[in-house]
C-alpha cells in the first residue's frame, strides 16, 4: 500500500487487549482518508444512539494518507467519535507534531473501544504498543502530563492527553497535544476522561511509502516555491498568524461582541494583530514541516501586564481572541493570552469555553443569576471573573461545575436557551452568522454544530480569496456551502491544513477546485482521483457521517442556528439585518441529494455505494 | 470630497506617516469617484490580492463613493 500503512490499532480499553488490523486500498479509496475511515469504523462498530460517555462509544484518532508525507502541512489529524457536547458527530482536527509521529508508528488510525477500570495511557514505539499505568498523572495538567510521559519514555515521544477537564468530563473539554495544539471541539475531552484514557504517546520512523515519489517531490516543490513567495512577499498570516483577523470582522460588523449581541468591539485595537505582536510576540512556531508557521509563541510578562496573567504559551489565535475576548467583553490581550494558556494547560476548548462564560455574563448582566450562584460579579469585560471561571470549569467547581456543561445546558437550565449562541448544542465560532449567510448555512447544517473547520464559507464571503462574494446575498450559498462542506471534507481527511493547503493546493480563483491536492493524493496512494472524482468520494464521507446523525435521531430541527441569529443585528454595518434559514436550508438539502427532511436519499446514497448504511 | 480610508493587517504598514493606525485617515477624492479609481491610488503593493468593503459591506470596484464613506482595505489573506 502507499500513503498508507494499510493498518489499525484497535486498543480495548475494558479488557486491556491491543490488536492490529488491516484494511484493504479498496477500503482507503472508497472511504477516503482518516475522516473517511474513522467514520466507517463508528458506523461499523458502535450504535449511534449509545450514550457518548459510556463504554460503548468509540474514540477514533486518524491520520491521513498525507500525514507523514513530503506534501506541506501534512501534519493534521482527527478524533472521530461520538460528542458527549452535543450528542452528534465529533470529528476535531489538530495539527503539531503529535499526528506526524503517530504515523511513524506504522499505524493510520488508533481505535479505543470499552473503557479502562483505572487511569491508563497508550505508549506505541514503532508498532509495539502497551497500556501504561497512569494513576499517577490523573489530576495532572497537560504540561505536566506531557513532561513526566517525555520522562519515563522517550525524548523524542509525543504527547496527546487531556487535562483536569476532560478527566472531570467537563462537555467543553479538549484534548491537548504537544502542549499547545487542541483536538478541541464538542467534547472529544470528556470521552477520553470517560475511558480513563489519561494520554496516547508515540514516536516512530516508518514512513508510508509513497506511490510514485519522484512526482510528489516535483508538486510538492512548486507548491513550495510558489508559498515562499508568498511569505516573501509580506504574508499577513506569516506577519500576524490569524490575530490578523479582529481587523476584518470587526470592520465588517461580524465580529461577536457580548455574546453575539453586537458585531462590533470598541476595543478590538487592544485585541488585534499589532497589538499581539508588539507587545507578546516571543516568535513564530508551526506544525511539523510547515513553511508558513502560522502560529504564535507568546509571553505575558507578570512585571509589565499584571502578575495575574502571567504566563507563556502559544496564542491567541483568531478564534480564542473572539471567544474569550470581544464576546467576553474583554478588551485586555494579557488576560486573553492567559485565558488562552489556562484553556491548553487545563485541556478546554477556547471557543465553547469562551461562549459559555459570555453566555453566564450576558445572563448576570440581565439579572438571571447572581453573584449567590456565582460567588462573584461577572459583567461583561470582566477579565479576572473570566479566568476564575476558566479553573473552576475545569475542575468542575462552583459554578465552574455548570460552565463545564456547556452554554446550551446552561442557559436551558435557567430558562433562557437564546443566550446560548450555539448549533446542534456548539458554540459558534467568532464570525456572525447575520452578515455571512453561506457561514449561518454551514452551521445550521454541519454534522458536528457550528464549526468554521468544517467549510469556511468566510474565505470567499468575507476574505475574498480567490473571489470575494457578497456576505449579505442567499443566491448560490447552499451550493457554495456544500461545496466547501465537502473540500474541507478532502483536507481533513488527506491529513494536510485548511490554512495552507487553500492557498497553494486548490484552485480558488475559479470556484475552489482542489487540483494540486488531487495531484499529491495520487501521487502518494496510485489512486487515480481527478478533481471531480475527489469530490464525489469527499461526498460519500459526508453522506455517512449524515448517517451517523440520522440514526442518532437528529432531524431537520436540528439544522437551526441559536435564536438570535433570527433576530436583527442592533447596530453597526449590518444594522437590522437577519438569518433567514428557509430561503436555504431547502436548496441546501436538494443540492445534497437529500429529502425534506434532511435525510440522505437512497437514490443519492446507492450512486455513492453506500446504501448498505442507510 | 473626503472619504476615510483604512488599511488593515499587514496593510497597516503602507499607512502615510503619522496617521492614526486605528482610525484611518481622511482622503480625498473626486465627486463621484469610483471604488475602483480610488482603490488604484492606493499605497499598496500592485500585482497584490486584497479585499475591500465600503462603510463595512461588500462593494464593487465600479461602484460610486459618497461623500463620508469608509474605505477598508486589507489583503486577502484566509481565515482563522
Amino acid at each position: 500500500m502507499h500513503g498508507w500503512h494499510g493498518r489499525i490499532l484497535r486498543v480495548n480499553l475494558t479488557t486491556g487487549t491491543i490488536r492490529e488490523e488491516t484494511f484493504s486500498e479498496e477500503e482507503a479509496h472508497k472511504y477516503f482518508g482518516g475522516r473517511g475511515l474513522a467514520i466507517k469504523v463508528l458506523l461499523d462498530g458502535m450504535d449511534p444512539a449509545a450514550d457518548p460517555l459510556s463504554p460503548d462509544n468509540l474514540l477514533v484518532m486518524a491520520t491521513g494518507p498525507l500525514t507523514s508525507t513530503p506534501a506541506p502541512t501534512g501534519n493534521r489529524y482527527m478524533v472521530v467519535t461520538k460528542s458527549p457536547l452535543t450528542g452528534a458527530l465529533s470529528n476535531s482536527n489538530s495539527g503539531g507534531v503529535f499526528p506526524t509521529m503517530m504515523k511513524r508508528t506504522g499505524y493510520d488510525l488508533f481505535v479505543f473501544e470499552g473503557a479502562a477500570v483505572k487511569p491508563v495511557y497508550l505508549y506505541v514505539d514503532e508498532r509495539k504498543a502497551e497500556l501504561r499505568d497512569a494513576i499517577h498523572l490523573w489530576g495532572l495538567e497537560t504540561h505536566q502530563t506531557d513532561d513526566t510521559i517525555r520522562g519515563e519514555t522517550a525524548e523524542d515521544v509525543s504527547v496527546a492527553c487531556i487535562g483536569p477537564a476532560g478527566e472531570k468530563l467537563a462537555l467543553i473539554a479538549a484534548i491537548i497535544n504537544d502542549k499547545h495544539r487542541a483536538a478541541a471541539r464538542s467534547g472529544v475531552g470528556a470521552v477520553m476522561g470517560s475511558k480513563n484514557l489519561k494520554a496516547v504517546a508515540v514516536r516512530g520512523d516508518l514512513k508510508p511509502k509513497l506511490y510514485d515519489e519522484k512526482a510528489m517531490r516535483a508538486v510538492v516543490r512548486e507548491a513550495n516555491s510558489q508559498l515562499a513567495a508568498d511569505i516573501r512577499a509580506g504574508s499577513t498570516m506569516r506577519i500576524y498568524g490569524t490575530s490578523y483577523v479582529p481587523d476584518v470582522t470587526n470592520e465588517a460588523g461580524v465580529f461577536p461582541t457580548f455574546n453575539f449581541q453586537y458585531g462590533q468591539f470598541e476595543g478590538t485595537p487592544r485585541i488585534n494583530g499589532p497589538t499581539l505582536k508588539e507587545h507578546f510576540l516571543v516568535r513564530h512556531g508551526g506544525c511539523y514541516g510547515c513553511p508558513l508557521a502560522c502560529a504564535r509563541i507568546t509571553e505575558v510578562k507578570g512585571e509589565v501586564w499584571g502578575e495575574q496573567y502571567a504566563g507563556a504559551g502559544e496564542g491567541p489565535e483568531y478564534e480564542t481572541i473572539g471567544s474569550l475576548g470581544s464576546a467576553c467583553g474583554v478588551d485586555n490581550m494579557a488576560a486573553i493570552a492567559k485565558a488562552n494558556y489556562l484553556c491548553n494547560e487545563l485541556g478546554l476548548d477556547t471557543i465553547s469555553t469562551g461562549l459559555t462564560i459570555a453566555c453566564a455574563m450576558e445572563m448576570y448582566t440581565k439579572g438571571i443569576v447572581g453573584e449567590e450562584q456565582l460567588g462573584r460579579p461577572l459583567p461583561f469585560g470582566n477579565a479576572d471573573g473570566m479566568i476564575a471561571m476558566i479553573r473552576a470549569a475545569a475542575r468542575r467547581e462552583g459554578f465552574g461545575d455548570e460552565i463545564a456543561e456547556g452554554s446550551w445546558r446552561l442557559a436551558s437550565k435557567y430558562g433562557h436557551p437564546e443566550m446560548s449562541i450555539t448549533a446542534k448544542k456548539l458554540e459558534f465560532p467568532s464570525y456572525d452568522a447575520r452578515g455571512l449567510k453561506g457561514m449561518g448555512l454551514l452551521y445550521a447544517t454541519s454534522n458536528i454544530g457550528a464549526s468554521h473547520m468544517a467549510g469556511d464559507t468566510a474565505y470567499t464571503e468575507l476574505f475574498g480569496v480567490g473571489k470575494k462574494i457578497d456576505g449579505l446575498t442567499y443566491e448560490g450559498k447552499a451550493e457554495l456551502t456544500k461545496h466547501f462542506q465537502d473540500i474541507f471534507a478532502i483536507i481533513d481527511a488527506a491529513g494536510l491544513c485548511v490554512f495552507v493547503t487553500l492557498r497553494y493546493a486548490v484552485d480558488t480563483a475559479n470556484g475552489y477546485i482542489p487540483i494540486r491536492v488531487t495531484e499529491m493524493i495520487n501521487h502518494a496512494t496510485g489512486t487515480r482521483y481527478t478533481p471531480d472524482t475527489l469530490l464525489e468520494t469527499a461526498e460519500r464521507v459526508y453522506n455517512l457521517e449524515r448517517l451517523f446523525l440520522v440514526k442518532a435521531g437528529f432531524t431537520r430541527a436540528d439544522d437551526t442556528l441559536a435564536q438570535r441569529m433570527f433576530e436583527p443585528m442592533p447596530a453597526g454595518p449590518l444594522k437590522g439585518e437577519t438569518f433567514d434559514l428557509h430561503r436555504v436550508l431547502d436548496d441546501y438539502y436538494i443540492a445534497r441529494g437529500w429529502d425534506a427532511n434532511g435525510i440522505p436519499t437512497r437514490q443519492r446514497l446507492e450512486k455513492l455505494g453506500i446504501a448498505h448504511y442507510a | 470630497m473626503l472619504i476615510t480610508v483604512r488599511l488593515l493587517a499587514s496593510y497597516r504598514q503602507y499607512l502615510p506617516p503619522a496617521h492614526d493606525e486605528d482610525a484611518g485617515y481622511l482622503h480625498e477624492v473626486s465627486d463621484g469617484a469610483r471604488v475602483g479609481e480610488v482603490l488604484a491610488a492606493l499605497p499598496i503593493p500592485r500585482g497584490d490580492f486584497y479585499t475591500f468593503l465600503v462603510n463595512g459591506r461588500h462593494a464593487t470596484r465600479d461602484q460610486a463613493l459618497h461623500e463620508g464613506d469608509l474605505l477598508s482595505v486589507f489583503p486577502a489573506a484566509g481565515g482563522g
